[in-house]
């Protein structure tokens, strides 16, 4: 009977009825989700590891829906700069005041915004805040550091500075991300331009292209690399490596001696944000002790949460280092004015 | 009579019916056209015209013309060295994937007994099940230093150099893309038909002129139909490159794309200008393909009299194709599955290979405390959706390009088609501005950001694929079947569905399940486009690897291929049934079953393939 069904057309006919029922029954489902924001609704549009868990207890706290686009920080601006003309976004949240400093260049951001929270906010992370107060830094990380592999390099044959990389027990045997591609790589290769000078900084990175780096394209491909002993070491995100040794992996960090360059998690809210009430208070919440401390488990952010906090009085998780180690800012608009120059140097000389 | 209704004063009912009936020809054509350009043209529009229009998404859209990003992308020379890399990577990786997709599918065919056919089929839908980041993955486990081939054979530190430079990425691209050449040969070399082998036999012509005069025309156009996605693939290919060649960097045009969308502010003018540049070549490509086929003539394997070939039957040895095919289908399994399923069990990521560091606990906490139960019911739901229209589309549209084809809609064809090779992301972001565009505001049709935006995404990345495999199959059709039915007065939609359906029901099913398996792990526009707060599973598996929950990420991964496992385990019944009705349904039958389309064309003189 099958293939007579198949024959006559009839196959056709029920086919798309199946396929109609199931497209009522999705728009049915996306329906009442939407009117189910009885006191208001929030899209946040994030790429930290503990957005989920901020979205579900600022929603118990406040009643608002927080509507949650997870996704990495690349794809956020790329998602961001497509709906330019017809934004659907409340709040934006990710590491790299460069890149936020870019939104803000294009004019896409409220501009003043003053949470009553800010007071709370560490001298440093207060520095980072920009003089329209279009963004606030919420967060601290380290834009890289070295990673090595304990397994195939000794304790005491550890690097110390970043060009302690070039010796030649390194050769063949680093590794490191594309700024083209990852997120947290731009600060760190703007950040060595501008503590070496441009030319040495320049030169440190050809010299150890010359010596065999492997640049790969995320965190995701370098760890790997990194935990397997197929490099040494690696430049990376000080949370990526923290996250990989509390997970196992065969990892120690050095903070280089010159400096590292302080990454802030940064937070924004849209210029023409149809919910912007709610967006402060969703900013209110992150600049809390109460967010903070959701944000600082690593249960709900994973690596993320190996941060420093940004505000006064509450403590980092006992599993990140806090002491020895010197921060270096880097000039986020500066960064920002170059960041297409350096990304194409980049590309030219040292990914190919 | 005749000339009152030339004058069109009164026309009277013959040619009434005549008129209606020619109207209704146009409705389909036009219909077709219309959801092309819903879901097609018009994002890929919305993306390609701001090459000379970069502020028509502004905030304050404007129409000012720029040649500056299109003058750009052409006299930049690193695109030109990116073109040819792309296209020499590209060709190298269709040709590879057309010798092993060839390999297989007369493996499969050669196999002796139901099992083995079953065993190789399976395997060769387990490559095409895996997310390119499976295999990218088990890749690279077994080849690295220190890896799992090191561990087990004792190489030395460096033994794999080779494989991490461009032979190594071709490699694996054609391991990667020959199951859509396998897809396209096994009915193809089914509906060649012995009775032509064994014409040559009595003919006394060797086996070497056998397969060069009878072989290679009648299966041209099926090597084609995988040889052109492979190629369209590899052209595009961005992951690939990424992992398998981090440190000899081969400077790719998809590259050159991700750069542009990695500038700040994003460069959408130049990734538009580098993407009408893969729509060029692909395009170009394909057009090659085609007019080399119209030039040597058709050769179309089914008509009235063709009888259809079926499996081996007879017992004896294994065939050196099954036996290679075997080799394949080993690897197929081990690598995605085993990578993946491995890393799913374990504890941790650098726990070692010992049974202490196993835990099934990941799946729990996957699913469960993770979250992935509901973006696994939704992209079900999705693919579900995509995959059924996905087929039915491509039937529709392959039929209007094969039998019913005007210029318009070859270039349209050539257009969709094309398609493959841009990057996900770029044509993601073309629905954004398409479907969220300000003029769409007054007309409530802004549909960015809900379900059915997504789902039309997914439709339009399946369509492609779906359209060139089923055009590969409907060219074997010979048109004088379609056409004896029309002068016996059967209508378009009578010849559609009593004809042509029947004969390329098993291609629709295989591009059912391409679609379906799409869809359950395509990342790109699912994380554009998915509506706030729904996340499909793609999302919610990339999730996790972007928080380093590797593990999780891999047991979330393995659920995907189950449950994609599971409906194609129902479903290749449901076609190897289907199939079977389809072969008793060709043979000649007696008197009384006028109604079937193969006894109408009884008496017409079949088409015999012009050797």
């Amino acid at each position: 009977m099958g293939a007579e069904l198949f024959r006559s057309g009839r196959f056709v006919w029920v086919l798309s009825f199946v396929v109609i029922v199931l497209i009522l029954g999705g728009c049915g489902a996306s329906a009442k989700q939407g009117s189910s924001s009885g006191s208001g609704q929030l899209v946040l549009y994030s790429a930290q590891g503990y957005d989920s868990a901020m979205a579900k207890a600022f929603q118990a706290k406040t009643g608002i829906k927080v509507k949650l686009v997870d996704d990495s920080t690349g794809n956020l601006v790329a998602k961001i700069e497509a709906e330019r003309s017809n934004p659907h976004w409340d709040v934006a949240w990710f590491d790299g005041d460069s890149t936020m400093q870019g939104l803000d260049n294009q004019g896409m951001l409220l501009k003043n915004v003053t949470p009553g929270n800010a007071k709370n906010l560490t001298p440093q992370i207060k520095s980072m805040v920009p003089a329209d107060k279009s963004y606030y830094a919420v967060s601290k990380t380290a834009a890289a550091v070295i990673g090595y592999n304990t397994k195939s390099v000794l304790a005491s044959q550890a690097p110390k500075d970043w060009t302690d990389l070039l010796k030649p027990r390194f050769k063949n045997a680093t590794a490191m991300n594309d700024p083209s591609i990852s997120g947290p790589t731009y600060p760190f290769v703007a950040g060595i331009l501008q503590t070496m000078g441009t030319t040495q900084g320049k030169k440190f990175f050809s010299t150890l292209k010359a010596d065999g780096m492997n640049v790969f394209p995320t965190n995701d491909n370098t760890i790997k690399a990194l935990s397997s002993g197929q490099v040494k070491a690696a430049m990376l995100q000080d949370t990526a490596l923290l996250d990989a040794k509390h997970s196992g992996s065969p990892v120690k960090l050095v903070y280089p001696s010159s400096g590292v360059f302080a990454l802030p998690g940064c937070i924004s809210i849209d210029k023409n944000a149809p919910n912007k009430a709610a967006a402060k208070k969703f900013i209110d919440f992150v600049l809390s002790p109460e967010g903070q401390k959701v944000m600082l488990n690593p249960k709900n952010g994973g690596g993320d949460s190996y941060f420093i906090p940004g505000i006064k009085g509450v403590k980092p998780d006992p599993g990140r280092p806090v002491t020895g180690i010197k921060w270096v800012t880097v000039n986020a608009k500066k960064a920002a004015a170059n960041e297409n120059q350096i990304k194409q140097w980049f590309h030219a000389n040292i990914t190919q | 009579m005749r000339t009152r209704s030339s004058n069109g004063s009164m026309p009277t009912s013959p040619s009434k019916e005549r008129l209606y009936e020619r109207a209704r020809d146009w409705v389909s054509p036009a219909a077709i056209f219309v959801v092309l350009v819903v879901l097609t043209i018009y994002p890929l529009g919305s993306l390609l015209l701001q090459t000379i229009f970069p502020h028509l998404f502004d905030p304050l859209p404007s129409l000012g013309l720029s040649a500056g990003p299109l003058v750009q992308t052409f006299i930049d020379s690193s695109n030109l060295v990116a073109v040819l890399n792309s296209a020499s990577v590209g060709l190298s990786a269709s040709v590879l994937a057309v010798i092993l997709g060839t390999l297989t599918a007369y493996g499969v065919r050669r196999a002796h007994g139901r099992w083995l056919r079953v065993v190789l089929s399976t395997s060769v839908w387990l490559i095409f099940f895996s997310p390119s980041y499976v295999l990218a993955e088990g890749w690279i486990l077994l080849m690295q230093d220190n890896g799992i081939l090191a561990q087990l054979f004792h190489l030395p530190n460096g033994w794999s150099g080779w494989f991490f430079t461009r032979p190594g990425l071709v490699l694996v691209m054609g391991l990667r893309y020959f199951p859509f050449v396998h897809l396209a040969m096994v009915p193809a070399i089914g509906n060649v038909g012995e009775d032509l082998f064994d014409a040559g036999r009595l003919l006394g012509a060797s086996r070497g002129r056998i397969f060069q005069k009878i072989a290679l025309p009648l299966l041209a156009p099926a090597w084609l139909a995988g040889a052109s996605i492979a190629f369209a693939e590899g052209f595009g290919d961005f992951g690939f490159a990424a992992a398998i060649t981090p440190q000899t960097h081969i400077p790719l045009l998809s590259y050159q794309i991700y750069a542009a969308l990695s500038q700040a502010p994003v460069n959408y003018s130049a990734a538009a200008g580098l993407s009408l540049l893969v729509v060029l070549v692909t395009a170009g490509a394909l057009w090659l393909q085609l007019w080399w086929l119209r030039r040597r003539g058709a050769y179309e394997t089914l008509s009235g009299r063709s009888r259809i070939g079926g499996y081996a039957t007879s017992r004896g040895r294994p065939s050196p194709a099954t036996l290679a095919s075997l080799v394949l289908a080993a690897i197929a399994l081990l690598l995605p599955l085993g990578a993946t399923l491995w890393v799913s069990l374990f504890k941790s990521l650098s726990g070692g290979l010992g049974l202490s560091n196993l835990t099934l606990a990941n799946y729990g906490e996957a699913l469960v405390a993770g979250g992935g139960v509901q973006p696994l019911f939704r992209s079900l739901e999705y693919a579900l959706v995509a995959a059924v229209l996905t087929a039915l589309l491509a039937v529709l549209v392959g039929y209007q390009l094969v039998f019913r084809g005007s210029a318009v809609n070859r270039v349209l064809n050539l257009i969709v088609i094309s398609t493959i090779a841009i990057p996900g992301v770029v044509m993601a972001a073309g629905f954004v501005f398409a479907w969220n565009a300000v003029w769409l505001i007054p007309l409530h049709l802004v549909l960015y950001g809900t379900p059915i935006c997504l789902a039309m995404a997914y439709i339009s990345g399946a369509l492609p694929y779906a359209v060139r495999l089923q055009m590969g199959a409907m060219s074997q059709i010979s048109p004088n079947l379609p056409i004896a039915a029309r002068v016996l007065g059967a209508g378009q939609r009578t010849v559609l569905s009593k004809i042509i359906l029947p004969l390329v029901s098993a291609t629709a099913v295989s591009i059912f399940f391409l679609s379906f398996t799409n869809v359950v792990f395509e990342l790109p526009a699912s994380s554009l486009l998915y509506p706030a707060g729904s996340p499909p599973l793609p999302v919610a598996i990339q999730a996790k690897f972007n928080a380093f929950e590797w593990t999780q990420g891999a047991a979330l991964t393995v659920m995907g291929m189950l449950v994609i496992l599971g409906v194609y385990g129902a479903g290749s019944y449901l076609a190897y049934w289907i199939e079977k009705r389809r072969h008793a349904a060709l043979m000649p039958l007696p008197a009384g079953g006028s109604s079937e389309p193969e006894a109408v064309v009884e008496d017409r003189k079949p088409s015999v393939a012009r050797l």
